[in-house]
């Protein structure tokens, strides 16, 4: 099966998936079938691996009416074979009244990268200019607006929604909830501003749950800080019914886990306690990225046995920088404001960013510290959001309003 | 460009209608499937491409004889910034040639490139195809894959309902 964080990989395993088919359907042709031309010339199971699976959504949609069987191939399983590829945001500069903001998925298995639009729309408050992405799972995405306004939705079936209950909450998860197939969003609020959390569970479509901050043992409530849990600064990966953040605080890095299915927080010893690392799946098992800007290097552990809490380094790779230097001048000019880069994919392939006065620069560099490609932009200010998005096509109930009235898109989706 | 030297390993690829073609190693290694078969020794001599013709193989190789990396395992050009861009830019243009092939020839260059694990082909390929099908219109689709509108009328109703926008 495909995991959700490969990228080039993907390629293969599709391939070699059908390799199987390919080589039935070419007995059939050595047997004397003649090879009919048309739609019959290729499988359908190429057709539906090759082609469909890299149809933007709307297109995808519009595929649906060529035929039946072309219905059917497009949408068979069509979620399970999107790739889970990295959201980058732009925002464009410039301009005082109005910003361009769009974040896109970039298809980096490809070379030069497509970019994939998700969301899109035109920015009018400039005072206030913020937009929060807080999450992505099963093609869903959780995001809010400065007016604490959260919607959830599903840009390749336009289908959206408001959560009024989240309003003044912090998101610290979206998940698929294992047993009953919901959608169900974690979050935390600080009554009365006091320093004690308590957290609620949100199903979507249905009202929340309060449940407090259900720990392990008492005294892992002592460790406050633990408890701010934000899934826009610190992505969960959802891995055997459990939400994984990482967390640093004083000179201790911990994963703290949630536990879907009973409902409880524990925690585990992080390999590292840098505030640059981060997770994401690898070999099927929980991974750390850490890139060092200050060393230019490059550090990736997966978590070998999750039973035992046993981390092996997976790679430690230098960054090109004498390559990324000649193409915007890193570290030693004053003028590079920034730097910052994540690992994106299951064979540690990474977005780095670079920020100066006049231009900002995208590197995309593989786990050998090879520069695959970089991108430069002007009055361009992109945000590498460290969260995949997997392409779905399913509707879901929630979506459908009770009073059947039919709405106008919300901007964000308007600009697609 | 580095032309044949001496000692580099030749690889014959055979199609199933009986042609051969003798292939640098490297070449023939563009293909993931054709690598690990390699690697894995289990190619002698000589290696059967069940199901891609002649034609076909031949245009394929034509890719990769094109695609490989030039300078080798020495990595010597690697370090040169404007020859990689300029390289690049001269394949974009050949590739773009390449393609302007008929719908046929190009279907089976699909699987080929699918059967032999080459990343760019396929990308080449399945993107062509997926241009044509973003910039037709249903009926010009169809007939494009020789197939026929099989809907009832309330049926197409239905799926144009359901997905409004996408069709707007």
């Amino acid at each position: 099966m495909i995991s959700p964080f490969s990228t080039r990989p993907y390629v293969r395993s599709a391939a070699a998936e059908i390799q199987a088919q390919t080589l039935r359907s070419a007995v059939a042709m050595v047997n004397g079938t003649p090879c009919k031309r048309g739609l019959a010339a290729v499988p359908d199971e190429l057709f539906q691996w090759e082609i469909l699976v890299r149809l933007p959504a709307k297109e995808l949609l519009r595929c649906r009416l060529v035929c039946r069987s072309w219905c059917r191939l497009a949408s068979d399983a069509h979620h399970s074979r999107q790739p889970s590829l990295p959201l980058v945001f732009f925002r464009a500069m410039g301009n005082e009244y109005t910003a361009h903001a769009a974040v896109d998925a970039l298809d980096i298995r490809r070379t030069p990268a497509a970019r994939r639009p998700v969301l899109a729309y035109e920015d009018y408050n400039y005072t206030r200019r913020n937009f929060t992405f807080h999450a992505s799972c099963d093609g869903l995405i959780l995001i809010s607006f400065t007016s604490h306004r959260f919607y959830l939705c599903n840009p390749a079936t336009r289908q959206w929604c408001t959560l009024p209950d989240l309003t003044g909450g912090n998101v610290a998860a979206l998940y698929p909830h294992h047993l009953s197939g919901e959608y169900r969003i974690l979050h935390w609020k600080r009554p009365n501003k006091s320093d004690d959390v308590v957290y609620y569970v949100l199903t979507v479509g249905q009202k929340q749950r309060c449940i407090g901050l259900p720990v392990a043992s008492s005294s892992m409530k002592k460790d406050r800080s633990c408890w701010h849990l934000h899934a826009c600064h610190h992505p969960p990966v959802l891995l055997h019914d459990c939400l994984h953040w990482y967390t640093v605080n004083a000179f201790e890095g911990k994963i703290v886990i949630f536990d879907t299915l009973a409902e409880s927080f524990r925690w585990i010893q992080s390999p590292t306690a840098s505030s640059s690392a981060h997770l994401l799946q690898m070999d099927g098992t929980l991974g750390i990225g850490q890139i060092d800007v200050g060393t230019m290097t490059t550090k990736a552990w997966v978590l070998r046995d999750y039973k035992a809490e046993v981390w092996s380094s997976k790679y430690s790779t230098q960054l090109p920088e004498s390559q990324m230097q000649s193409y915007q001048m890193l570290r030693y000019d004053n003028y590079v404001e920034c730097l910052y880069g994540k690992v994106v994919s299951e064979n540690g392939d990474m977005l780095l960013i670079s920020r100066n006065r006049w231009s900002q620069t995208l590197f995309h560099c593989d786990s050998k510290g090879e520069l695959i490609e970089n991108f430069v932009w002007s009055y361009i200010d992109p945000k590498v959001l460290g969260l995949c998005f997997k392409q779905s096509l399913v509707r879901h109930v929630f979506f459908e309003r009770k009073d059947g009235k039919h709405v106008k898109l919300p901007r964000f989706l308007q600009g697609l | 460009m580095a032309t044949r030297e001496a000692g580099k390993k030749m690889i014959m690829l055979k199609s199933p209608d009986g042609m051969e073609f003798e292939v640098e190693e490297a070449v023939a290694m563009e293909s993931q499937t054709i690598r690990k078969m390699i690697e894995d020794d289990c190619a002698d001599t000589a290696i059967l491409i069940p199901n891609i013709n002649s034609k076909i193989l031949s245009r394929v190789i034509e890719y990769c004889n094109k695609h490989v990396p030039t300078t080798g395992a020495t990595g010597a050009a690697a370090s040169d910034t404007v020859a990689p861009a300029a390289l690049a830019e001269d394949l974009k243009i050949w590739d773009a040639e390449f393609i302007k092939v008929n719908r046929a020839t190009r279907f089976d260059l699909i699987q080929a490139a699918s059967y032999l694990n080459i990343k760019g082909l396929l990308d080449l390929t399945s993107q062509t195809t997926i241009d044509t099908i973003s910039d037709n219109s249903l009926e010009e689709i169809r007939s494009f894959l020789s197939t026929k509108n099989d809907y009832l009328p309330e049926e197409e109703q239905t799926i144009r309902r359901e997905n409004q926008w996408a069709f707007q």
